[in-house]
């Protein structure tokens, strides 16, 4: 049990502004699953006057974690800080939900999420084989963390493949971990863990891509973004590399003329923040510079955008625990932005284009494209 | 009747989904005020018995019925923003009765004849965006309207920083359907009348009556056009004697003022921490900062002529004359988004003092018995030097902020919980609350009685009226079922004074 579980407890005054936005709350309105709630139960284990129960495990499990309830409080409360800690002691004492438990067991033992053989952790490229076969472990200044959903998950294979088409045709040069990469962590560190385990996890990807003279890491995904940029760069202070995500590196090429989009896109499109990357990490800018330079694009604002924007439901690993709420706030996200006139959601996240795919079902005339996907599309 | 039975019959009439009995769904509100008591009485927990979400008001009647019949509590809960402890379980075995999961619809809008109907669990800011959309508005705004239900506002007959230009929601309910504490149904009022003198006025009578008297199902109330263009302006005079004297200049000027408030320099505080906030994080695009003074008054205005009321308030303001050298510091605020950022920090001003601070780490005790007086409008300035000084002397940081138009005024004072500071407290509350007397004032005229303030209603009434009050109780609800011994009606807990501390109730 660690005293940031009640950090925050005789802080808020529980006066429920946070309700307003919060992701998982507005789904199904039980005050349980609500960030004040959250403050309130954690406070409330560590002072032992309750245990844990069905609905404890819910409400810290279910949790998104895409923090505009931080955005909201008045009061400064770090609740996702509150969240994590009672995730950990839940987990801790044996009580944390089965598919977090196997998680990590896939972790440990494949060193990815999805407990397949981590030699295949190229299967992705299968298409474009002639393009990477050489960049595999070979020196260079740029590395490509794809991370284990893009990695395994076929659905999502065209976002690092269109990445790298992307790289070629700005001459840039990069580097593979291939069978070498291992899980970036995220998952330990979405439930708090930081543990000798986790950090066996970093050094190994540090250490590597040290080995191959690395200064820049670009990643598709902003959970594994996230990681680097924070988790990576507390437990390694000197860590010698600039992390970034792939929109941002994208954005300066076209920024400096490097590659151009000459081909017109007559669509009304929105642009899906991923939360790690702009709530989280202050990256918003990039994407729009990169949907801005599209000849005959128009990009929809809404009033919620940017770190204030509506979550996809995807993160926090509540897909992983509680499928239903996500798929319930992928629905709600699709039917908002559907409403606001979009033909497209145009997502920089593995997570985000894979819970919205689900979001749009049923729904006419609205797609969800990946940012990356789209560019290649338009060469 | 135990436990488990109660548990099966409310399944039986709610259903599997809809009962629980889990700690997590007894304790998730939780209640701040209480936290710091729960750390005194080591013995004492507010928890429910059982959390209730009925679905519609079929199943309302089956639990009073049943409860009645039982003598089982029940307190009916909207968003449980309310600041006087109106919804903390304080029997065994209550049945808290949640709203806001299923019973949230609008039921009917008619903009023809201005009257919307509302189920208790529909939220103020969702109504408010609904009603916008036709340029429509409920006027009676709390400043919990970022979180409250209406069945809560129409509970505890909420109000605010605009109450003194629009009013109290009681000026809003046009009727209710109420169940009774025998599971019968009546309706009070009407729906589709404005006027009615028909009778007595059972609407007026449950309104503020905080749950005990029965439970709302359908809320009729009166909406407005939403006024147009806005203007709002900081005022920001050196000290309090200056800004009272201001709004006695204002009161006598021809404009149409939609709110006015006072905030002492340690409200600003907290206001300036949350827009500095907001402004790094890129939702706040300009720089606010409202000047740290403590004589200053935030004004909005509105209607047609509100640029010609501007600068006549502007002339009065700094009108040497007047003020002297004294002349205030002036923000005006023009953008309807610049507006929108200074009025919710104004919102969020106590709880944005906690921004200017390391988090506690240990229990505070809040005194809500000075947190919501009100005075004459003519006496707030003796008021206001008063109770400083009374701070002063107990040695409690208190911050200040309120309607001061009204002479409403919310004094957060608190002290870290150990028992040498109760006996601080004790004496604090009893010296603020006899100065409020003295000068015709109410311990609450916004927050309510709930838990917390109702020791002090006798004195503030008397015996006989006090009587009547629970008269009016015992014939609606002679079981004592429902939000039983809460707001002076009831037998009052000996916790509300620090009776018997630390020792086992």
């Amino acid at each position: 049990m660690s005293e940031e579980m009640i950090k925050y407890y005789y802080l808020c005054n529980v006066c429920g502004t946070c309700r307003q936005q919060c992701t998982v709350f507005r789904t199904n309105l039980v005050e349980t699953l609500s960030p004040r709630a959250r403050v309130t139960l954690a406070g409330e284990l560590f002072l032992n006057k309750m245990g844990i129960t069905k609905k404890t495990i819910e409400a810290f499990f279910s949790c998104v974690l895409c923090g505009i309830c931080e955005n909201m409080c008045p009061s400064g409360a770090k609740v996702l800080e509150t969240i994590k800690a009672t995730r950990r002691y839940i987990i801790e004492e044996g009580k944390g939900p089965e598919g977090i438990s196997k998680l990590f067991d896939s972790i440990m033992e494949e060193k990815n999420i999805f407990l397949l053989d981590n030699e295949d952790r190229m299967s992705w490229a299968d298409d474009i084989e002639d393009k990477i076969k050489d960049k595999i472990k070979k020196e260079a200044e740029i590395a490509l963390f794809v991370g284990c959903q893009e990695s395994f998950k076929g659905s999502l294979y065209n976002i690092p493949e269109s990445l790298v088409l992307i790289l070629e045709k700005a001459n840039l040069d990069f580097t593979l971990l291939g069978d070498e990469e291992w899980c970036c962590g995220a998952p330990y560190f979405l439930m708090g863990i930081k543990n000798e385990k986790v950090e066996e996890i970093m050094k190994h990807n540090i250490e590597k891509m040290k080995d191959l003279g690395v200064k820049q890491i670009l990643t598709t995904c902003p959970g594994c973004y996230l990681a680097w940029n924070e988790e990576y760069k507390k437990f390694d202070k000197e860590l010698p590399f600039e992390i970034l995500h792939s929109t941002e590196i994208i954005a300066n090429l076209i920024k400096e003329g490097n590659i151009k989009i000459e081909k017109e896109y007559k669509k009304k499109v929105i642009f899906q923040d991923p939360c790690d990357l702009a709530r989280h990490s202050d990256v918003f800018e990039a994407p729009r510079t990169i949907l801005k330079s599209i000849p005959g694009l128009e990009l929809i604002t809404l009033e919620r955008e940017k770190i204030d924007a509506y979550c996809c439901g995807g993160g926090g690993l509540c897909k992983a625990t509680y499928p239903e709420i996500a798929t319930t706030i992928s629905k709600d996200v699709a039917k908002i932005y559907k409403d606001s006139g979009a033909e497209e959601i145009i997502t920089a996240c593995p997570a985000c284009f894979d819970n919205l795919i689900i979001g749009v079902e049923g729904i006419e005339d609205i797609d969800v494209i990946d940012i990356h996907s789209l560019i290649v599309d338009l060469f | 009747m135990s436990k488990e039975e109660i548990f099966k019959k409310l399944r039986e009439i709610c259903g599997e989904d809809d009962v629980s009995v889990d700690d997590a769904d007894l304790i998730a509100t939780g209640d701040w005020i209480a936290r710091g008591l729960e750390a005194l009485y080591k013995d004492i927990s507010f928890k429910a018995g059982f959390l209730v979400t009925p679905k519609n008001k079929e199943e309302i009647v089956q639990i009073v019925k049943y409860a009645n019949a039982n003598k089982i509590p029940i307190i009916p809960r909207a968003a449980n923003t309310s600041l006087g402890g109106q919804v903390l379980p304080i029997k065994e075995n209550t049945i808290m009765m949640d709203f806001g999961k299923h019973m949230n619809k609008i039921l009917e809008i008619n903009l023809e004849e201005e009257y919307i109907v509302v189920e208790p669990g529909v939220e103020f800011w969702y109504l408010q965006e609904v009603l916008a959309k036709d340029d429509y508005f409920f006027p009676a705004e709390p400043g919990s309207a970022f979180s409250c239900m209406i069945g809560g506002m129409v509970g505890n007959n909420a109000s605010g920083a605009s109450s003194f230009r629009f009013g109290t929601t009681r000026d809003y309910v046009r009727g209710l359907e109420v169940i009774m504490a025998d599971g019968s149904m009546i309706h009070t009022g009407h729906k589709r009348n404005e006027k009615s003198v028909a009778g007595y006025d059972l609407t007026s009578l449950f309104v503020g009556s905080e749950g005990t008297l029965g439970i709302f199902t359908e809320i009729y109330l009166k909406i407005q056009p939403l006024p147009k263009n806005e203007v709002s302006i900081v005022v920001a005079f050196k000290n309090l004697d200056s800004a009272v004297k201001a709004i006695e200049i204002i009161r006598k000027l021809d404009i149409d003022l939609a709110l006015l408030e006072y905030v002492d320099s340690m409200t600003i505080e907290g206001m300036n921490a949350n827009l500095k906030y907001r402004l790094k994080k890129g939702i706040l695009k300009k720089k606010i900062k409202v000047p740290k003074r403590d004589g200053t008054l935030l004004i909005r205005l509105i209607g047609p002529r509100y640029k010609e009321a501007l600068q006549k308030l502007q002339e009065a303001m700094n009108n040497s004359e007047i003020f002297g050298e004294n002349l205030p510091k002036n923000v005006v605020l023009e953008e309807s988004i610049d507006q929108k950022y200074l009025w919710d920090a104004r919102h969020y001003a106590g709880p944005g003092i906690a921004r200017t601070m390391e988090p506690p780490k240990i229990p505070r005790m809040f005194v809500p018995s000075v947190m919501d007086i009100a005075v004459p409008p003519s006496k707030i300035a003796e008021f206001l030097k008063q109770a400083k000084a009374i701070s002063q002397e107990f040695n409690i940081i208190t911050i200040t902020f309120g309607h001061i138009f009204d002479g409403n005024v919310h004094m957060i004072s608190a002290q870290n919980v150990t028992e040498e500071n109760v006996g601080k407290i004790k004496a604090y509350q009893e010296k603020i609350l006899e100065h409020v007397y003295s000068l015709g004032g109410t311990i609450t005229a916004e927050h309510g009685v709930g838990l917390w303030k109702q020791h002090f209603l006798e004195k503030e009434y008397g015996k006989a009226t006090m009587d009547v009050m629970k008269k009016i109780k015992q014939v609606l609800d002679p079981n004592k079922i429902l939000n039983p011994d809460k707001m002076g009606v009831g037998e009052i807990p000996a916790i509300v004074n620090f009776e018997g501390l630390g020792e086992t109730r």
